[in-house]
């Protein structure tokens, strides 16, 4: 079997795992070159987001990648590229961080208690979106690339959530998890 | 307070997934302002999870006294230790014993109900046993199979409460039963073995409501789906949908993974595990007891969740948005109960029509989804009945 099968499931299988959502009705923008697992969302009934015109052909609605991810419920491959454009509520799953030698740069660590008190905003955002966080220290945990430098809050097990300025929250999944 | 839970210090976590499900929860946070429950008591007997933890929160902000029961193997501890944490009480925890389960339900009847929502019509049926009806105005049913026994009770004239069939309403079994069951116990399957669909066989006996969900998204994920019905209707169905149809023992020999979805005791017997070759998986949608006869399973096949339906007893249930729904329709049908229950003759009834579309309209409306309204000359064509 090939290769973007096998992903394309096990993607599908952590993202309702991790969530408990339903795949029917929801956006998703399918970010970078994953056409099986556009071709199962698409069957499970999401409306498939793409940046590719050939998609087209196959079923899939193409948009700019910044306006398939404005519209997106969930984005498949979020870089730190994506931050300015998210919707409140958006579920993020990072692009799988590049291949990196060992032992450099610990993840962003947000696992654990709770941290007590409101969440933590990014300084400097004041109804604008963050300008990009500093430092693309992406790890194990899959979301230090997207969001290294920004507080996150546990939501519940392998799920981050980030405040990106008011009434702007979205939320990372843990792949790993 | 009555509580009765396994692990009071599993709270955090319960009250996260809680929060978590709230959030995707639109059309019951729409009508929770509408209900009134002041001065009632409210039985929950629900698979334990974080939606229905979100429903028994909402009725007890209704004003509603609210009591949680739920068999062993549907007990999420760290749901029952938030609950409990919230005020609400529950008789529930994993470890229980039939018998124990037994003695919960029956002390949540004797608390004296009002109203009692009820999932495979084990409670009510229990009540009437026992007779510990006592005050009970009415049930809400939400499930097929726990509808079927009761219709049974009232042709019998043995049924002495009214109860609303929550499963008929259409913005539960067309949701729910197909897309809500059929997602979660097709991903259930794959978390718990580890399969990949695509190139797998996939036979689903039965093609309701459950069974159609299965199929598809089986489908959806690669796999070959065959097909087995009793019903000549059902199985034509599937044969127009793009499905192989045929006899289940004809069918075993090749499967990868069955999923019963027909709610029917002795779907899958003996014979037809003997027939399935080593490596082949069985799971149930449905939810009857020996709905897989799954006593002794023969080498290198395998019964997933001890044969208890795949997505409650080994996952999180349906999905949220989805519970969302079935929900919404809970909770209208117990406040339907608390104002009307009195009037109502002792038989299964649907629930109001408009109170089913109200559900749909919420849901609609939250995902930002218009409609068409019939224009003044539709309604002319409409009218002239031509
Ligand atoms: N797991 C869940 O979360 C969940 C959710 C909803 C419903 N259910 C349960 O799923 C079951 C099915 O519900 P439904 O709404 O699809 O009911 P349904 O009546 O629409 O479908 C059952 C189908 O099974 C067929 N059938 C019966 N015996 C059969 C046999 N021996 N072989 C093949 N087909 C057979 C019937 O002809 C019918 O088409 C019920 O027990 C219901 O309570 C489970």
């Amino acid at each position: 079997m090939s290769d973007g099968h096998r992903r394309a499931q096990a993607a599908i299988q952590a993202i309702l795992r991790l969530t408990n959502l339903l795949m029917a009705g929801k956006r998703v923008a399918v970010i970078g070159d994953e056409p099986e697992l556009a071709a199962r969302l698409r069957a499970m009934g999401a409306q498939t987001l793409l940046a590719d015109p050939a998609a087209a052909l196959r079923g899939h609605r193409v948009l700019a990648e910044d306006e398939a991810v404005a519209l997106a419920d969930l984005v498949v491959g979020a870089t730190e590229a994506h931050l300015p454009f998210l919707r409140d509520g958006a579920i993020l799953i990072p692009a799988a961080p590049p291949a990196r030698p060992s032992g450099t740069g610990e993840p962003h660590e947000t696992d654990g208690e709770p941290p007590t008190g409101p969440p933590a905003r990014p300084s400097g955002t004041d109804g604008e979106p963050p300008a990009g966080p500093s430092g693309t220290g992406g790890g194990p945990s899959g979301t230090g690339g997207v969001f290294a430098g920004l507080p996150g809050v546990r939501v519940r097990d392998g799920i981050t959530g980030y405040r990106l300025g008011p009434g702007r929250e979205v939320f990372v999944l843990d792949m790993s998890c | 307070m009555l509580a009765d839970i396994r692990d009071a210090s599993l709270r955090t976590r319960g009250l996260e997934r809680i929060a978590w499900a709230r959030r995707s929860m639109p059309v019951l946070n729409a009508i929770a302002g509408e209900l009134d429950l002041t001065g009632r008591t409210v039985g929950l007997v629900l698979v334990l999870e974080p939606k229905t933890a979100n429903l028994a929160l909402t009725l007890r902000d209704a004003g509603a006294d609210v009591i949680v029961t739920c068999p062993a193997s549907e007990t999420a501890d760290d749901v029952a230790a938030a609950l409990v944490s919230e005020g609400v009480a529950v008789l529930a925890r994993s470890d229980a014993s039939p018998e124990r389960d037994r003695a919960f339900a029956l002390r949540m009847l004797r608390e004296g109900l009002d109203v009692l929502a009820d999932d495979g019509s084990r409670v009510v049926r229990l009540a009437h046993a026992e007779n510990l009806l006592g005050g009970l105005i009415g049930a809400a049913e939400e499930t097929t199979s726990g509808l079927r026994p009761l219709r049974v009770m009232a042709d019998r004239g043995e049924l002495r409460i009214p109860v609303l069939a929550v499963n008929d309403a259409r913005s539960k079994y067309l949701f729910d039963n197909v897309h809500g069951t059929g997602q979660s116990c097709v991903m259930a399957a794959l978390d718990l073995t580890g399969l990949q669909l695509a190139g797998a066989v996939c036979v689903v006996a039965g093609y309701g409501y459950v069974g159609q969900g299965v199929a598809r998204y089986a489908r959806a994920l690669g796999a070959r789906v065959v097909v087995t019905e009793v019903e000549p209707f059902a199985a034509l169905r599937a044969h127009h949908e793009g499905y192989e149809v045929r006899p289940l023992l004809d069918a075993c020999p090749d499967a990868d993974l069955v999923f019963s979805a027909t709610g029917v005791a002795h779907t899958v017997t003996r014979e037809h595990l003997r027939a399935m070759r080593p490596g082949a998986v069985v799971a149930v949608a449905g939810g009857v007891p020996d709905e897989v006869e799954a006593g002794d399973v023969p080498a290198g096949v395998t019964v997933l969740a001890e044969g208890e339906c795949v997505n409650c007893a080994a996952a999180e249930g349906n999905p949220i948005e989805i519970m969302d729904l079935s929900l919404a329709v809970q909770a209208l049908a117990v406040d339907h109960l608390v104002r009307r229950g009195s009037t109502m003759a002792p038989a299964v009834h649907l629930l109001p029509e408009e109170l089913d579309e109200r559900v749909a309209r919420l849901k609609l409306r939250a995902l930002g989804i218009g409609l068409d309204t019939p224009s003044a000359r539709q309604r002319e064509f409409l009218g002239r009945g031509l």
